[in-house]
C-alpha cells in the first residue's frame, strides 16, 4: 500500500465528480492528508472534525465566508483508519432545484394572487351589498315614519254628529303617496277637500302635505271655496320648479241650510246620491293647482237634500286595473254606487263595498296609484225651537238699547239670567257690527233678530238686508301686544266668538243670516 | 249710565256706573274725552257700580290707557265685578291694565 503514490490518489479521489466544485481530500485517522488539495474550505472541515470526532458521515457548514457547503465523509475501509471527505457547495447542489421550486411558485403565486384579488373583490361587493341593504332598510324605516306622519295628517277618524256622517279612506301605492282628503266643521260649516297630486311616492307626498296645509290655513277665515282655491293655485305656483300639478276639489258645506259651495280645479266630478238616485254632479272645467298662478276658479252652488250623500274619488278609483287597459272605470264606479244607494248603504259600509269590488276586480294586480275615496251623508237636524221672539230695528245705534231690553226679557223667562251678560254682550256686538258695517254710511235698513230656544241650546239667527259683510272673517286680534299696540278694531267679534259656541255666517236671496248658538 | 270724572290732588278719579252698552259708551265718551290726554296724571277707574261693558266701552278705556302710556302716567281700575273681569281677560285687557 505504502508503494501508491500520493499522485495516483489524488486522481483516484478526483476522478468522476458529479459535481465540478466537489472538494476532495483523503486523511488519515488523525487527519493528516493524504491526497487531495488543503483549501481553505477542506482546512475549516478538518478544524471542525478534529474538533468532534464523532461527527456523523455528513453535515452541513457554512464557512467564514457565508457560503453552504455539504460535508460527506467515510472512511476508506481495509486495513487503514484513512477517511474520504466530500465537500459539495451547496449552491451547485440545490441551485437546480431551487430554480425549480421557483419556476413552479411563480404560476402559483400568480394563481394565489388572482385568488386573493377575486375574494378581496367578493368581499367588497359583500360589503358594498350590507351597506345597500343597511340603506334599504334606513329609508324603509323612515318611510314608515313618513307614512304614519302622513296618515296622521289626515282627519283621524270619521265625523258622525247630528248633521253629517263622514268617511274617508286613503290607500297608497307606496308608503306614502300623493292623494290628500281633509274636513272640518267650523261654526256650522263642514270644509272639506279631496286631491292628487301628479305622480306618486314620496315626492308626491312631500306635495300633498304643503297643499294640505295651504287648505288648511286658507280656509280657516274664508268660506268661498273658490277663493281658497285660488290662493293655494297662487301659493302652489310660486317656486314650481319641479312642474307638478295637483287636481283637487273643495267644498263648503253649510250645515243648517244644505247651501253647498264647491269650486273644483281639475278634478273627478263627483257623485251626488238624492233619493236613492245616483248622478254626477257636473264640474266646471278648471285647470290644476300649480299651473298658472293666474287661473281664475269659479264657484259653483247645489243645495243638498236632506239624506243625500255626495261621492268623492281620486282617479286611483276609476283607474284601479287589472291588467293593460283594463281599468276599473267610471261605469262601474256609478253601478256600485247604485248598489249602496239601493241598500241604504252608511259612509263606512259603502266604502268597504266599493273597495270589496275593486279588490275583486284587480285581483292579483299590483295597485298602481294611490286610491281615495270620500264621502259625506248629510242628514241635518231641525232646530225645533220651544220658545220664539224676534224683534225688528232699525239699523241705527240707538236702538241697541230696544234690542238689549228685548233680549234680557227672553232671558228672564228662560231663568239664564247667570249668562245674561255675556249673552246680552255676544247679540249686541253682532247687532252693532251689523249697523256698523253692513250698511253704507246713510243706509237705512231692518234688522231682524230671531231668539229660539229648544231646551239644550239657545239659538239668536240675526238678519239683515245690507251688503254682503260677513264677521266671521274679521281677523282675531293680537291680545297679546302691550297696550301701545293693541288696536281698537275687532274686538267686539272677537268677544263673540269667545262666549259662543258658533257663530255661522250665510249670504242667502241678498241678506246676511248670522246664526249664533249657545248650548246651555 | 252714569259716567264722571273728578281731579283731586293731581289724579283723575272716573267712576262708570251702571251698563256701558254701545249707546251709553256714546254718552260716556263725551265725558271722558278729557282724560284721553291726562298731562301725566295718574288716572283711576271706579268699576264697583259698572254692570256691563260692550266693546265701544273697552275701546274708551283703550284710549284712556294709550294717553297715558304715553305720558309715562297710570291707569288703575278698580272695583271690577268678575263678569267685567272676564271680558277683560277674553280680550287679553287683563295685561294691559292695572286693577286694585
Amino acid at each position: 500500500m505504502a508503494d501508491i503514490t500520493v499522485g495516483l490518489l489524488d486522481e483516484v479521489i478526483n476522478e468522476e465528480k458529479t459535481y465540478q466544485s466537489t472538494q476532495s481530500l483523503l486523511v488519515t485517522g488523525n487527519y493528516h492528508v493524504m491526497a487531495g488539495k488543503e483549501t481553505p474550505v477542506l482546512k475549516e472541515v478538518l478544524d471542525v472534525l478534529k474538533a468532534d470526532k464523532d461527527k456523523e458521515a455528513y453535515f452541513p457548514m457554512t464557512t467564514e465566508d457565508g457560503v453552504k457547503h455539504h460535508v460527506f465523509y467515510t472512511s476508506v475501509g481495509g486495513k487503514t483508519d484513512w477517511v474520504l471527505i466530500n465537500v459539495l457547495d451547496d449552491s451547485e447542489v440545490l441551485g437546480n432545484l431551487r430554480r425549480q421550486r421557483v419556476l413552479l411558485l411563480i404560476p402559483s403565486i400568480i394563481g394565489l394572487l388572482i385568488a386573493g384579488f377575486i375574494v378581496w373583490r367578493s368581499s367588497r361587493n359583500l360589503e358594498r351589498l350590507r351597506e345597500a341593504n343597511a340603506e334599504k332598510e334606513r329609508i324603509g324605516g323612515e318611510l314608515l315614519v313618513a307614512s304614519k306622519i302622513q296618515q296622521s295628517m289626515l282627519p283621524r277618524q270619521d265625523l258622525r254628529n247630528d248633521e253629517v256622517d263622514i268617511k274617508g279612506a286613503l290607500t297608497p301605492a307606496r308608503e306614502v303617496g300623493g292623494d290628500l282628503y281633509d274636513y272640518y266643521i267650523r261654526d256650522e260649516k263642514l270644509l272639506f277637500c279631496i286631491g292628487d297630486v301628479s305622480g306618486k311616492g314620496a315626492p308626491a307626498a312631500m306635495i300633498m302635505a304643503v297643499i294640505h296645509s295651504l287648505f288648511r290655513a286658507f280656509s280657516a277665515h274664508e268660506n268661498n271655496p273658490a277663493h281658497i282655491m285660488q290662493t293655494i293655485n297662487e301659493a302652489a305656483c310660486r317656486n314650481n320648479e319641479a312642474n307638478y300639478f295637483v287636481t283637487m276639489f273643495i267644498g263648503v258645506l253649510d250645515l243648517p241650510t244644505g247651501n253647498l259651495r264647491y269650486c273644483y280645479a281639475g278634478h273627478d266630478s263627483p257623485f251626488v246620491i238624492e233619493n236613492g238616485k245616483v248622478r254626477m254632479e257636473k264640474c266646471n272645467p278648471h285647470l290644476p293647482l300649480g299651473v298658472f298662478a293666474d287661473t281664475k276658479y269659479e264657484i259653483q252652488e247645489m243645495v243638498l237634500a236632506y239624506d243625500s250623500t255626495f261621492f268623492l274619488y281620486t282617479d286611483g278609483l276609476t283607474e284601479a286595473r287589472k291588467g293593460p287597459k283594463q281599468f276599473f272605470g267610471i261605469q262601474r264606479v256609478e253601478a256600485v254606487l247604485g248598489k249602496c244607494a239601493d241598500e241604504h248603504l252608511a259612509p263606512r259600509q259603502m266604502l268597504e263595498r266599493i273597495t270589496e269590488e275593486v279588490q275583486q276586480y284587480v285581483g292579483d294586480a299590483e295597485q298602481n296609484d294611490d286610491l281615495t275615496m270620500h264621502v259625506i251623508h248629510y242628514t241635518p237636524q231641525q232646530y225645533e225651537s220651544k220658545l220664539t221672539e224676534v224683534l225688528n230695528i232699525k239699523n241705527d245705534l240707538y236702538e241697541v238699547s230696544k234690542l238689549n231690553a228685548f233680549q234680557k226679557s227672553f232671558y228672564e223667562k228662560l231663568n239664564l239670567e247667570k249668562s245674561l251678560r255675556r249673552l246680552q254682550l255676544s247679540v249686541e256686538e253682532i247687532v252693532v257690527n251689523v249697523i256698523d258695517y253692513a250698511y253704507p254710511l246713510g243706509m237705512k235698513g231692518d234688522i231682524t233678530v230671531k231668539m229660539m230656544w229648544d231646551g239644550k241650546s239657545l239659538k239668536i239667527v240675526v238678519v239683515d238686508s245690507g251688503v254682503m259683510f260677513d264677521p266671521t272673517l274679521v281677523e282675531t286680534p293680537d291680545i297679546s301686544l302691550m297696550a301701545e299696540e293693541r288696536q281698537v278694531g275687532g274686538l267686539g267679534i272677537h268677544l263673540v266668538r269667545k262666549l259662543m259656541d258658533s257663530v255661522n255666517y250665510e249670504r242667502e236671496d241678498g241678506k246676511n243670516i248670522l246664526t249664533l248658538i249657545k248650548n246651555i | 249710565m252714569n259716567t264722571k270724572i273728578e281731579e283731586i290732588d293731581g289724579k283723575y278719579y272716573a267712576t262708570l256706573d251702571g251698563e256701558m252698552d254701545t249707546v251709553a259708551a256714546v254718552e260716556a265718551e263725551k265725558v271722558l274725552k278729557p282724560i284721553y290726554d291726562s298731562h301725566g296724571k295718574d288716572v283711576f277707574i271706579d268699576c264697583s257700580g259698572l254692570e256691563y261693558i260692550a266693546s265701544s266701552g273697552l275701546r274708551i278705556l283703550l284710549s284712556i290707557l294709550k294717553g297715558a302710556k304715553a305720558n309715562g302716567s297710570r291707569v288703575v281700575m278698580r272695583g271690577v265685578n268678575d263678569d267685567i273681569k272676564n271680558v277683560f281677560q277674553l280680550t287679553g285687557f287683563i295685561n294691559i291694565f292695572e286693577f286694585e
